[in-house]
């Protein structure tokens, strides 16, 4: 039974002996088509700068590790030199990594793309056969693709498929409102959504309304921090000394992780959990709190949907059933819908009636029971959440999670023990059973009580900045979205990454028809696949599935980037980007709170330009297509208009910049792209904070009730496509096996032993920093970490070369004994391209990219697989 | 006297590399050479524990030269390419004068601290890096950390120990011999174990291990009372 | 003139002609000998010029094991020449009589290994050229700067007493001054070795090479290779005609190599008694040794050892090839010794992680796998044994060159 983590004795340090470790597996790097990864220049042809006329610029890194980080670079005789952190408002943030201080050997990676490039005809794609071409020729070879299929097709025949290599604002994405955003919308393209890491926030967002955490600066104020599938000291490095310092305050650190990872190293207790099974132990936690009488009646009364009376056809019994007719608020522009308030009903025990539960009358709302109510029996939300969670105790869950009963007890009275902090990593949602992740860690402190006061919280460390104005996006002019003018209003259509095998194969999606409500399959074709900040051929999972079903039914292929990654390898034309300090940005993604500016330190290197200016010069030759319902021969079809999109990207990046900074709540904190760049740094309005408290001290949430709502009396998927679902399974948190990891299907578990996992290292940032030299220094090769009893098993020794494999392809790696792997796993990290693996074939391959019909998420942890010594 | 050194906080570190990597960056480094390394107390390989589950184990200990008061290496450098300076105490390392017979590698007892250019210095990419003012790497000589001597010139600390740039906080740079200075204080409340003891080299790097110990949170406490103060619309504006 | 004049001209001609070997003279063998050594010392000289300009890193040393080949000879070497002034200065010096003559060759022998060690030293040198250095800013708390003193005067020392033993073998010299240079000379070989065992055994750094045994232990090892290699020389001049030497000079010194041999066996013991006994991490010296890596310079060495002792103190082992033998597995038998010390010290690292990356600048990447106990830390590449074979081979052109033109052979009485 695992009780404290061991005390790291203090050992006497002499001689040999106190350390045991030997060096790394040693690695035949394989570089790219044997470019200049590990050559290089010697000494003498070194360029010699002198110091004297240095000058600085404090520029953002914009990678997708949550760090944001602030970074002074050092410029000299031209070149950019050094790196160190630049101050943000709180020091607390102030910080860089081994990664950031790499930044040069991306700049000036010798195999960098500067020019544009095109695949050479008659050659195949993914083996790097490429001319370089002109700006010139590669907007007249693009623009005339996009044409030709938008006049055939439509102009959604034009998928834009972005994900987070660069967080930036106007350039890059991460869901921000970009100039590809504007330019996806006003020409209808079809915006291809990168399903990524959004499970756990649809089902967070179901109970309390988004991601509300507080930030890690509040954990100095907790008495527990509890760790969720959450690699803090290697996927988010920067976060550890907050963690620490919450340690340092008296916290106790709980790491919940099937992975001995370094931050268990460092925890008070670590609970090696089976991967894909959180929420059954987050219901088995709920239920030794309640049975314990632990649960916080109070809070659960006035603060969650616990009082609400469901009815039997599982939706809420509300004051309209009681004969209260509802009201309904018109929408207030065109864009939002109308307002219903038709207030939900709850069982008061002072009066034996159902009465409305806003209205404040209520002084003793029943949170459990069944009531019968206008003949219907109805059970309150708590009640349901019982009957839930009353099936996992101790001993029935110990089996599904992989703890005893006592680590479970034990671990539901550290929930119930609070402040507590639960912090989430993306690791337990990449499951197919992601979204109830987030639902049911959502709701576990809300049965104590652990929301809306120092030291309590539960989330994730990812913000949107939620002071961006995104109608510049959709609107031609700010005026125009001020009057809300529907003439000057676009939008594309949205389809995730994963259905795309599908659409491609049928010719069709599932779109919303605004007139019946319904979801309608529409014929939808997609000929030409645009991917900017992102390597999906790499970071998107079931790699030759990519490659067969979605890849190759694309006519063409466009990609900007800088770097050779697996997707620039199959795509048919690259167009060069600057790299981060070479463009000024404002920068607004992170977990610190702080909003920035990013100077420019350098000129775009080479021919490289901005998403902004590739649409600058691109535009002028898209046409303009509208929709006209006679052409066709009245079959309806898209008409040139006469006109080029250029039109609608007249703006300076300043100028539209400023248009998406423009809002009151921008306003009220005094955000303006002038005062960024006087500034460089400034608070954003949501750190530090406790988003739980509101203006009153109480606790409020962002939900339809204000109140934590974890039965959710109309569940929705993330995408809605018409697909049919569970509906009453996503009412409430429930536990299922997943696709692969956990899942309850014997056979499959049979024939596919392992799960594979990966993790997030700390010498790249998914895909990024993949060829930069001193972190393969580092990090030579790929490697997975196998419990030496599972590789003594299997006849594996340390540092054997092994394949990994099932039906959707293999990797090869070397394998790596790590005794605090759980047996039946393996752990890899990922962002290898395919090249570098020994035979060509990487991890993304293994990974399932079918969704999950709730979900639609990418289900990287769901992996089953074999494992084996590899021969070749 | 002056007495130059680290402190490097055991708990706090956790493996990451970044100071590596800062004095990698600061110093020019050739390929394939690093004086500063994270060693993993654990496992065979890094970043593996030790023991068997449930009672697994995993530490990080970076290591540089150490810079010690009772060198091995000082004494049987034959042409005196590599002394303590008298005025702060590192260990310094001449690369004009250095002949390249590796005697100082044979002497010291912090296996791996001292590193020989075998080859050209190479470069992956073809300029100098670091602040400015780093000595140029030569063929066949010996180098290792110089507590960034250079820097030390112009009153700034090693790279490595910049304010903020070890993500865990785990580093501390000062005088010794000062007891005012930070890493007297740590010294003093925390002990501090040193490596290889036994070597009577007296090494100037000494390893903590705060934890739970508490923490001068004056730095997380004073933001928290100024924005407290400023709560509510009021934008708080930072200074370059 | 008269004839006795002449007579007596030529017969003090003859005998200083006599006294050269003129060992080329119609000898081809020799010649060929020579030939080829000069070829592979040019082959040598070339290899070690691209060591200096393509990189060390062309050597199999690396951080890890930053010594090697050079340096394992170059105590080879050192002890080699130490001992065999030994040889010829202790009679003189104890007065126990000599051993037939041979002083001068033996004389010649240790100078030639000196020079070799000198040339080991240089050859291992990052930078060469900056030896002025050394006496431009010598640190005198340095044992490698001992060494260089040492070496540097006992090679002034050893060509003196060369001269002086052909000063007094014309009766210039007097006995009282022979005996003292004998004793100088004597000192200064021991001295020499002493202080290049110091070199090793004043590191604390490395567990095996921290003992005060070192010292006396390297002047056994010294005996013993200094022994056996003027045994070899002798034997092999005595072959080609060009010396005699009596059965009994043989017995003498074939006997006092195996009483060279004991003693350095049970040095040998008390070092390994010594690490075993503790258990613990000292022990892991003693398991390295017998049954790690260098178990088989290990186990050699001890073979040979043996073998040398029955056939220097059984009477009827004692034929003349295997006396050969067993002087030529001597010296192999003392480079084993030198291996174990040098390669035996990096073995075993202070501190395990001992590099960064698995990059050329490793010991993995020239295959040595994780675990420094499991396969042997280091092994000479092949322009280390290039440049090596160039050094041996100038010694042998050296000693050859001399043999001929000095007037080394045995004074007939």
């Amino acid at each position: 039974m695992l009780e404290d983590t061991p005390a790291l004795e203090s050992r006497a340090l002499t001689r040999r002996g106190f350390l045991k470790t030997s060096a790394l597996v040693a690695g035949a790097l394989a570089a790219y088509g044997g470019t200049t990864l590990l050559s290089g220049c010697d000494q003498n042809s070194i360029v010699q700068m002198t110091s004297n006329d240095d000058t600085y610029a404090n520029c953002i890194c914009r990678v997708n590790c949550f760090g944001a980080c602030r970074i002074k670079c050092t410029i000299r005789e031209g070149k950019i030199v050094n790196f160190a952190p630049a101050p943000l408002l709180d020091p607390n943030y102030n910080r860089i990594c081994l990664r950031g201080l790499t930044h040069f050997q991306r700049i000036y990676d010798p195999d960098r793309i500067l020019y544009p490039l095109k695949r050479i005809e008659g050659t195949k794609r993914g083996t790097n056969e490429f001319e370089q071409i002109t700006w010139d020729e590669a907007i007249e070879l693009f623009s005339s693709k996009i044409n030709e299929a938008a006049e055939k097709y439509g102009p959604q025949s034009l998928g834009i498929w972005g994900a987070s290599g660069s967080l930036s604002t106007i350039n890059g994405g991460g869901g921000t409102p970009s100039f590809m955003f504007r330019f996806c919308n006003f020409q209808g393209a079809t915006n291809i959504q990168n399903s990524v890491d959004m499970a756990q926030s649809h089902g967070q967002s179901r109970v309390v309304g988004g991601n509300m955490s507080s930030g890690l600066g509040d954990l100095i104020n907790s008495k527990y921090i509890v760790t969720w599938g959450y690699n803090a000291t290697e996927s988010t490095i920067h976060s550890w000394h907050l963690i620490a310092d919450g340690i340092d305050a008296g916290a106790k650190l709980v790491v919940i992780d099937p992975t001995y990872t370094t931050l268990a190293s460092k925890a008070d207790k670590w609970f090696q959990v089976k991967p894909g099974t959180d929420v059954a132990l987050a219901l088995s936690l709920m239920n030794v709190i309640y049975s314990n009488n632990l649960h916080d009646v109070d809070f659960l009364t006035n603060y969650t949907c616990a009082p609400f009376l469901v009815k039997p056809d599982g939706t809420y019994l509300r004051m309209s059933d009681l004969g209260m007719p509802a009201q309904t608020i018109p929408a207030a522009s065109p864009l939002s819908a109308p307002t219903v308030i038709d207030p939900i009903a709850v069982w008061d025990t002072a009066t034996d009636a159902a009465v409305n539960s806003e209205d404040g009358l209520a002084k003793t709302p029943a949170i459990e029971g069944t009531f019968t109510v206008a003949g219907q029996k109805c059970k309150t939300a708590f009640s349901h959440l019982i009957d839930e969670f009353s099936k996992y105790d101790p001993e029935f869950a110990s089996e599904i999670v992989g703890l005893t009963p006592m680590q479970i007890k034990e671990l539901a009275l550290i929930c119930a023990d609070g402040p507590v902090a639960h912090l989430s990593g993306y690791g337990n949602q990449a499951y197919s059973t992601g979204v109830t992740v987030g639902a049911a860690l959502a709701t576990l402190p809300a049965i104590t009580g652990n929301y809306g006061y120092e030291g309590a919280q539960q989330g994730t460390h990812w913000k949107f900045f939620p002071g961006f104005n995104y109608m510049p996006t959709m609107f031609e002019s700010l005026a125009d979205a001020a009057n809300m003018d529907m003439t000057k209003f676009h939008s594309a259509k949205t389809i995730p990454n994963m259905c795309l095998p599908d659409v491609l194969e049928k010719g069709t999606f599932g779109f919303l028809d605004s007139t019946t409500g319904t979801y309608k399959e529409t014929d939808w074709s997609l000929k030409i696949l645009w991917q900017y900040v992102g390597n999906p051929m790499s970071n998107t999972g079931g790699t030759n599935i990519l490659k067969e079903k979605v890849f190759s039914k694309f006519d063409f292929v466009v990609t900007s980037d800088n770097t050779f990654t697996d997707t620039c390898l199959w795509s048919d034309l690259i167009l060069p980007i600057p790299h981060y300090f070479e463009q000024a940005e404002v920068h607004a993604s992170g977990e610190h709170g702080f909003i920035m500016y990013s100077e420019k330190a350098l000129e775009p290197m080479g021919e490289s330009k901005s998403d902004a200016d590739i649409l600058r010069a691109l535009t002028p030759k898209v046409k303009e297509w509208k929709f006209d319902a006679t052409a066709n021969s009245g079959k309806g079809g898209y008409v040139w208009t006469g006109e080029y999109m250029a039109k609608f990207f007249t703006q300076t990046d300043d100028e539209y910049t400023q248009d998406i900074l423009t809002s009151e709540y921008c306003a009220n904190l005094n955000i303006s792209v002038d005062s960024l760049k006087k500034n460089g740094c400034m608070y954003d309005g949501t750190n530090p904070g406790i988003p739980m408290k509101g203006a009153d001290g109480r606790p409020t949430f962002l939900t339809e009730t204000g109140k934590v709502m974890f039965y959710t009396e109309h569940p929705a998927p993330r995408v809605n496509w018409g697909q049919k679902f569970d509906i009453d399974f996503e009412r409430l948190p429930r536990y299922k096996g997943s696709f692969e990891a956990s899942s309850d299907d014997v056979d499959l578990r049979k024939k596919f032993k392992f799960v594979i996992m990966s993790e997030r290292p700390r010498f790249r940032v998914h895909s990024s920093w993949w060829s930069a030299p001193w972190l393969r220094e580092l990090e030579p090769e790929p490697i997975v970490k196998i419990n030496p009893e599972d590789a003594k098993s299997l006849g594996i020794n340390n540092h054997d070369y092994v394949k990994v494999s099932n039906d959707r392809g293999h990797a090869i790696a070397k394998a790596i004994y790590h005794a605090g792997i759980r047996q039946g796993t393996v752990v890899y990290p990922k962002g290898w391209q395919e090249h570098q693996h020994k035979d060509g074939h990487g991890w993304s391959d293994l990974v399932n990219p079918e969704p999950d019909l709730v979900g639609v998420n990418g289900n990287f942890m769901d992996v089953l697989a074999n494992i084996e010594l590899w021969k070749g | 006297m002056t007495r130059l050194g680290m402190v490097i906080d055991t708990f706090r570190c956790i493996g990451c590399h970044t100071c590596a990597m800062a004095c990698k960056l600061e110093n020019n480094l050739p390929n394939n050479n690093w004086w500063n390394r994270v060693l993993t107390v654990g496992g065979e390989d890094m970043d593996t524990p030790g023991g068997i589950y449930p009672n697994l184990s995993k530490k990080y200990f970076t290591l540089g030269c150490q810079h010690c008061t009772n060198p091995a290496c000082t004494r049987v450098c034959p042409v005196g390419a590599t002394y303590k300076r008298e005025e702060d105490g590192v260990v310094f390392q001449d690369y004009d004068k250095c002949i390249g017979c590796r005697m100082c590698m044979a002497a010291c007892p912090y296996t791996g601290v001292r590193n020989f250019n075998w080859e050209e210095p190479q470069y992956y990419v073809g300029i100098q890096t670091g602040s400015g003012g780093a000595p140029t790497h030569k063929k066949h000589t010996v180098e290792k950390c110089t507590l960034c001597a250079h820097r030390l010139a112009r009153g700034e600390e090693p790279a490595c120990c910049q304010d903020s740039i070890c993500p865990g906080r785990a580093r501390y740079f000062g005088d010794f011999d000062d007891p005012s200075s930070k890493v007297s204080q740590l010294l003093a409340r925390y002990g501090g174990e040193q490596l290889l003891s036994d070597m009577q080299t007296e090494p100037n790097i000494y390893y903590i291990d705060s934890r739970g110990a508490g923490k001068d949170l004056s730095i997380a406490n004073a933001y928290k009372e100024a924005l407290n103060k400023t709560a509510g619309s009021e934008a708080v504006v930072a200074s370059h | 003139m008269s004839d006795s004049v002449l007579s007596g001209a030529s017969r003090a001609s003859e005998t200083a002609n006599n006294q050269k070997t003129g060992i080329l003279k119609g000898n081809k063998v020799v010649s060929a000998t020579l030939g080829v050594a000069i070829v592979l010392t040019i082959l040598g000289i070339g290899l070690w010029v691209f060591q200096l300009w393509g990189g060390m890193l062309n050597t199999n040393m690396r951080n890890l094991s930053s010594w090697g080949l050079y340096i394992i000879l170059f105590m080879l070497f050192v002890g080699l020449s130490a001992g065999g002034l030994i040889i010829s200065s202790i009679p003189k010096v104890t007065g126990l009589g000599d051993f037939g003559g041979i002083n001068k060759i033996a004389i010649w022998t240790s100078i030639t290994c000196t020079l070799l060690a000198v040339g080991f030293v240089v050859v291992d040198l990052g930078s060469p050229w900056k030896v002025w250095e050394l006496f431009a800013y010598a640190n005198f708390s340095s044992p490698l700067m001992w060494d260089i003193i040492a070496l540097s005067l006992y090679l002034i020392i050893s060509i003196i007493y060369l001269w002086a033993t052909l000063r007094y073998e014309k009766g210039k010299l007097s006995n009282t001054g022979m005996r003292a240079l004998s004793a100088i000379a004597l000192v200064a070989a021991c001295a020499v070795h002493t202080v290049t065992a110091w070199i090793f055994g004043l590191q604390i750094s490395h567990e095996f090479w921290y003992t005060a045994l070192l010292g006396p232990w390297f002047i056994s090892s010294a005996l013993l290779s200094g022994l056996a290699l003027v045994l070899i020389v002798v034997f092999a001049l005595s072959k080609l005609g060009y010396v005699q030497i009596k059965r009994e000079n043989i017995l003498k010194m074939t006997k006092l190599l195996g009483v060279f041999t004991a003693i350095d066996l049970y040095f040998f013991a008390c070092d390994l008694l010594t690490s075993g006994f503790v258990g613990g991490e000292s022990a892991a010296v003693v398991t390295m040794l017998t049954q790690g890596p260098l178990a088989l310079f290990f186990w050699f060495e001890i073979a040979v050892g043996v073998a040398a002792m029955f056939i220097a103190f059984v009477p009827k082992f004692r034929r003349n090839g295997a006396i050969v033998f067993a002087s030529c597995v001597s010296i192999l038998a003392i480079l084993c010794k030198r291996i174990q010390l040098l390669i035996g010290g990096f073995q075993i690292p202070n501190i395990d992680y001992w590099s960064t990356t698995t990059g050329p600048h490793s010991v993995e990447y020239l295959g040595v796998p994780g675990g420094s106990l499991s396969s042997l830390i280091y092994a000479p590449s092949l322009l280390e044994l290039g440049v090596a074979f160039g050094v041996v081979a100038l010694g042998v052109a050296i000693l050859i060159i001399g043999l001929h033109l000095l007037p080394l052979k045995p004074l007939k009485k």
